[in-house]
């Protein structure tokens, strides 16, 4: 319970420091800067349970379908092609990525391979254990993946627009 | 209020059949076509709240942010090459891929930033909102990034264990 109200309190105090300091999402930059730290110097929080992550699956699903109108079907008919080219180029640098581990780093190859490709979490440490990967050492480095590029993403953006 | 309601119900039932259907992402998938079919082609209103988006964002930093705890610090030294590598490799992807998509597709740049970087698919989405862009599209191009890589990438390794192992029935652990 104790650990609940931490987390619950260091999302709130960071998601709203995030939010008042003006930056693109701050909100979840925020709360991801205090939670992360602090797992990473404690290790005592909680990870949140299957259930609550439909929740948030479904509300953030949902809130997206808001921004649907008559006019996003014509558009996703009109990307749907460059939508493939996309995991295309995506994997193709992960897996030279990957060699370059293997040949150069002298790594394994399924935690080469696994921890360049850039691909979900779940799915990943999934293949990584079926193939005998060094798991925790994919995990992390997927982890610093999503966390590398939710924090630099907005900041890119924001110098773009 | 009645317009939040009938937000949540719509999601609710959305997400329960995405997740029954089995899609990938399910819960977030099957909400987001439900609300969004709904919300283009008959004249209700739904209604979210900028309060819920405030929070879903707190509870989506908070979720990645608890994950660290898979983070193992031991492997500070050994990462810290493979991660120079894996980020110069990100840099290049979000490169190549955004100038594609923005010089032969005509995509708007934000939108080409944020489907082409290979974050966490709930994480781009709720940013691709915040921003005010085409949230449906991203979401589009990372559903499609996970099912593409995850198909050819699970054959690849099938095909490299055989190879590494030199026998073609042996079982994998």
């Amino acid at each position: 319970m104790k650990s609940w109200v931490l987390l619950l309190v260091l999302s709130i105090i960071g998601g709203l420091i995030g939010a008042w300091s003006g930056v693109p999402v701050g909100g979840l930059l925020g709360a991801l800067l205090f939670v992360s730290i602090a797992q990473l110097f404690t290790a005592k929080l909680p990870k949140f349970p299957a259930k609550g992550k439909r929740i948030i699956q479904i509300l953030l699903g949902g809130n997206i379908g808001l921004s649907f109108s008559s006019d996003s079907l014509t558009i996703i008919q009109d990307v749907w092609f460059s939508m493939l080219i996309i995991p295309v180029i995506q994997l193709a640098i992960g897996l030279l990525i990957g060699f370059i581990l293997i040949r150069f780093l002298k790594f394994n190859y399924a935690t080469a391979l696994c921890s360049a490709v850039p691909s979900g979490i779940s799915e990943i440490t999934f293949i990584a254990e079926t193939y005998n990967a060094n798991i925790p050492f994919v995990i992390t480095i997927h982890i610093l993946r999503v966390f590398f590029i939710v924090f630099v993403i907005p900041f890119a953006v924001m110098l773009f627009l | 209020m009645i317009n939040f309601t009938l937000f949540l119900i719509f999601s609710t039932i959305g997400g329960i059949v995405g997740s029954k259907l089995k899609l990938p992402l399910g819960y977030m998938i099957g909400a987001m076509v439900f609300v969004g079919f709904f919300n283009s082609i008959r004249d209700l209103t739904f209604g979210g709240l900028s309060e819920v988006l405030f929070l879903l964002q707190i509870l989506l930093g908070a979720m990645l942010g608890a994950t660290f705890i898979d983070f193992k610090k031991d492997y500070i030294r050994q990462v810290g090459i493979t991660v120079s590598l894996i980020f110069f490799g990100i840099a290049l992807i979000i490169i190549i891929i955004s100038a594609i998509l923005v010089f032969i597709f005509n995509f708007n740049l934000t939108v080409a930033i944020l489907s082409s970087a290979p974050g966490a698919i709930y994480e781009m989405a709720m940013i691709a909102d915040a921003l005010g862009v085409e949230a449906p599209v991203v979401v589009l191009a990372h559903f499609t990034r996970i099912l593409i890589i995850m198909s050819l990438f699970s054959l690849l390794m099938k095909f490299l264990y055989r190879k590494s192992t030199n026998k073609g029935d042996q079982k994998i652990s």
